[in-house]
């Protein structure tokens, strides 16, 4: 069987716990890791720091990403996934509470597979998140499946 | 002068004289101050409703009654929050939008936005009495968020109202020209007049008439945005006027 894994990258320690339950309960994913901030991204995704021995597949199934992040920000986590041969293909969806049109743009000019606003309302939230995760571990079909 | 508020001080500088660069500046820095507030304090209202709805999903059959209740009326608190801090980055939109001013046919905008309220307050009784052909040079967006907001205002307090009548028509004070609504609803104190566009100020109960207050601030801050400046006037009973007047030029 195949190990579906998540890669949440979010900052917010109450808006993590949130969409950990909401993922928990949706119940797709084998394991959902965690990075605070955009450089923790970076190392676990590249097995760098001190993700230098992580165990699990290579990538992740999807990453989920938010956009304003300590030390490196989510637009140029993105940049720098997609100037890579390693992670150019990882499926990555935006998830910000950002409203602004230049980070939509941005992200979709910076190779983003999607961009999806965090609902104000804790409702509409848990739903896209549950929805997002169905369509990107369910439904969708990885760039690297099974051969 | 009444006392101004933080909200009142958004709009003060959006006033007519607002053409210097330094007033402008100020503009817009108090408008991303609001965008900010509005948009910064989703997170915490977000996790406050969320881990609430966790305790009444995992919990809520073990709890006593007025435990659950309780946690409801967080909730419901919650909602209301979260609606005025959509409502505040409505606001924070219309300050910092880029003006793109073009002639724009008011009464035919009337007619759009009524047919668009139509379903909000359907069977309502009014009887509709527009001008035709009132003009005005404003950017349309802007300007049909101010007319919703007021037509909305208008269904809203003559809702109970027998056989109301809401006009909306042509007027003209100190040089400036532009247009009214009024409807013979439930009024106002004139006194509060000012009170009005303070950002959720309500002179009426929420059980009353519905509301987060804010409508009116969308109307002030559309119309001030043109250089133009919006009055209430009324009286409790009898209904209510609010003009909006534009600097010639302006409008036509």
């Amino acid at each position: 069987m195949t190990t579906k894994t998540i890669l949440l990258v979010e900052d917010n320690p109450q808006d993590e716990m949130l969409i950990m339950r909401v993922l928990r309960k949706v119940n797709l994913a084998n394991r959902v890791d965690v990075a605070r901030d955009g450089q923790q991204a970076l190392d676990y995704l590249f097995r760098e720091g001190e993700f230098a021995g992580r165990p699990g597949p290579d990538l992740p199934t999807i990453v989920i990403l938010d956009i304003n992040l300590p030390r490196v920000n989510g637009l140029e986590v993105l940049e720098r996934l997609r100037a890579d041969p390693r992670t150019e293909l990882v499926p990555i969806v935006m998830l910000t509470s950002s409203d602004e049109d230049r980070d939509r743009l941005r992200s979709y000019e910076s190779g983003a597979n999607s961009f999806v606003r965090k609902p104000l309302d804790f409702g509409e939230f848990a739903e896209t998140v549950a929805r997002l995760g169905v369509y990107w571990l369910a439904v969708n079909e990885p760039p690297a499946g099974e051969p | 002068m009444y006392p101004p508020s933080v909200g009142d001080t958004l709009f003060f500088v959006t006033a007519p004289v607002a053409q210097h660069d330094d007033v402008e500046e100020l503009r817009r820095q108090l408008s991303l101050l609001a965008r900010s507030v509005s948009h910064d304090l989703r997170a915490p209202l977000r996790a406050a409703k969320g881990f609430t709805l966790a305790v009444l999903d995992d919990h809520g059959a073990a709890l006593p009654p007025e435990a659950r209740e309780s946690l409801t009326q967080v909730l419901t608190a919650c909602d209301r929050m979260g609606a005025m801090l959509e409502g505040l980055g409505v606001v924070s939109r219309v300050l910092r939008a880029e003006l793109r001013p073009e002639p724009v046919d008011v009464s035919e905008l009337v007619a759009s936005v009524r047919a668009e309220l139509s379903s909000v307050h359907a069977g309502h009784p009014a009887q509709w009495d527009v001008e035709p052909g009132l003009r005005c040079s404003a950017d349309r967006g802007l300007l049909r968020q101010a007319v919703r907001a007021l037509l909305d205002n208008a269904l809203k307090y003559s809702s109970r109202a027998q056989a109301p009548t809401i006009r909306v028509g042509r007027s003209e004070a100190d040089g400036r020209a532009g247009f009214f609504v009024e409807d013979d609803g439930a009024g106002f104190d004139a006194r509060y007049a000012q009170n009005l566009f303070q950002p959720f100020h309500r002179l009426h109960r929420v059980d009353e008439f519905p509301g987060l207050g804010l409508g009116l601030s969308v109307v002030r801050a559309v119309v001030g945005r043109h250089g133009g400046r919006v009055s209430a006037d009324g009286a409790v009973g009898r209904g209510a006027v609010f003009r909006c007047h534009f600097p010639l030029g302006g409008s036509e």
